[in-house]
């Protein structure tokens, strides 16, 4: 008899230790994806919020032939604040970026919604007449200080005479 | 008994699990339906944002290129987005006509008054959301 009551008891024991373990990991799954749902949800925005284009006259776009230097100009099409420090821009297949790139806020401030980004880079050897492909690619950041989305947009250009 | 104590454990952790994610999914819905909104208002103002080079022209005795241009659209262009890009190069210019000093309503025509140095070939404009427009007949006198 006290054996067996010993042996419900170690039974009933296990069990409520294994369905606690069950409803914890439950639990954990649970708030993993709760987080993964807010963070898939912020990133959409940002994805959505961030954009960007270049508005450069694609049959004229400024090339300096002694030193090399292209300018693309780069208009904030989105709704929130684009990084600079992000910004990779590219020309017929010579990307840039950091500190090989000079940039600057026409009227100053941020890039803002609406402002647009003026950069120069090093692209040598290009030749008028001839049809270029070239890029611009940086991220979003929210109001909170936090890269959010990317934009991007590509051009093919001539540059100017 | 055991089956009950196990029962109710598993459904305090799946109570506990759910009242845990409610807040994350109220946060994910707010942010996936102001999204929408957001997309659907830019798109809107993207469609409706429209414009015309109604003419350019250049006076080769005071260097003063003037280009007209007509908000055809149903939104307003803030002047402060308006970029002039004259053989390509981002050209700083002044604003005549128009009711305000800081839109161009639709329907209203605006000239848009640059000096240069040199008799331009290529004049493009662009508005907000990018919108442009690019006109090589321009007129010299």
């Amino acid at each position: 008899m006290a054996s067996e009551s010993i042996s419900q008891l170690i039974w009933f024991i296990a069990t409520v230790l294994i369905t606690t373990s069950v409803a914890l990991l439950f639990i954990n799954i649970i708030d993993d994806y709760g987080g993964v749902l807010t963070e898939r949800a912020s990133r959409l925005r940002g994805e959505v919020s961030a954009d960007l284009e270049i508005i450069n006259d694609p049959m004229a776009v400024p090339y300096d032939n002694t030193t090399g230097n292209i300018t693309f100009y780069i208009k904030n099409t989105g709704s929130i604040r684009l990084s600079i420090v992000d910004l990779v821009v590219a020309a017929n297949g010579v990307a840039r970026g950091g500190s090989e790139i000079s940039t600057r806020i026409l009227g100053g401030g941020e890039w803002d919604p609406g402002k647009v980004l003026v950069t120069s880079f090093n692209v040598g050897n290009l030749t008028r007449g001839v049809d270029y492909h070239g890029w611009a690619q940086t991220s979003g950041i929210t109001e909170g200080g936090k890269l959010a989305g990317t934009a991007w947009d590509t051009i093919e250009f001539q540059i100017a005479s | 008994m055991a089956t009950t104590a196990s029962w109710l454990i598993i459904m305090v952790g799946l109570v506990t699990g759910l009242l845990l994610i409610q807040h994350d999914v109220d946060v994910a819905l707010d942010d996936l339906k102001e999204t929408t909104e957001e997309w659907k208002r830019s798109q809107t103002m993207l469609k409706n944002t429209d414009f015309e080079i109604s003419s350019a022209f250049y006076n080769n005795t005071t260097s003063a290129l003037r280009v007209n241009i007509k908000n055809s659209g149903s939104e307003v262009i803030p002047i402060a987005e308006v970029v002039l890009l004259v053989d390509g190069v981002v050209t700083s210019f002044n604003v005549s006509g128009g009711s305000s000093s800081s839109y161009i309503y639709p329907g209203e025509s605006v000239t848009l008054i640059s000096t240069l140095s040199g008799a331009p070939s290529r004049v493009r404009v662009v508005v907000s959301w990018g919108v442009a427009r690019t006109i090589n007949n321009i007129r010299y006198g």
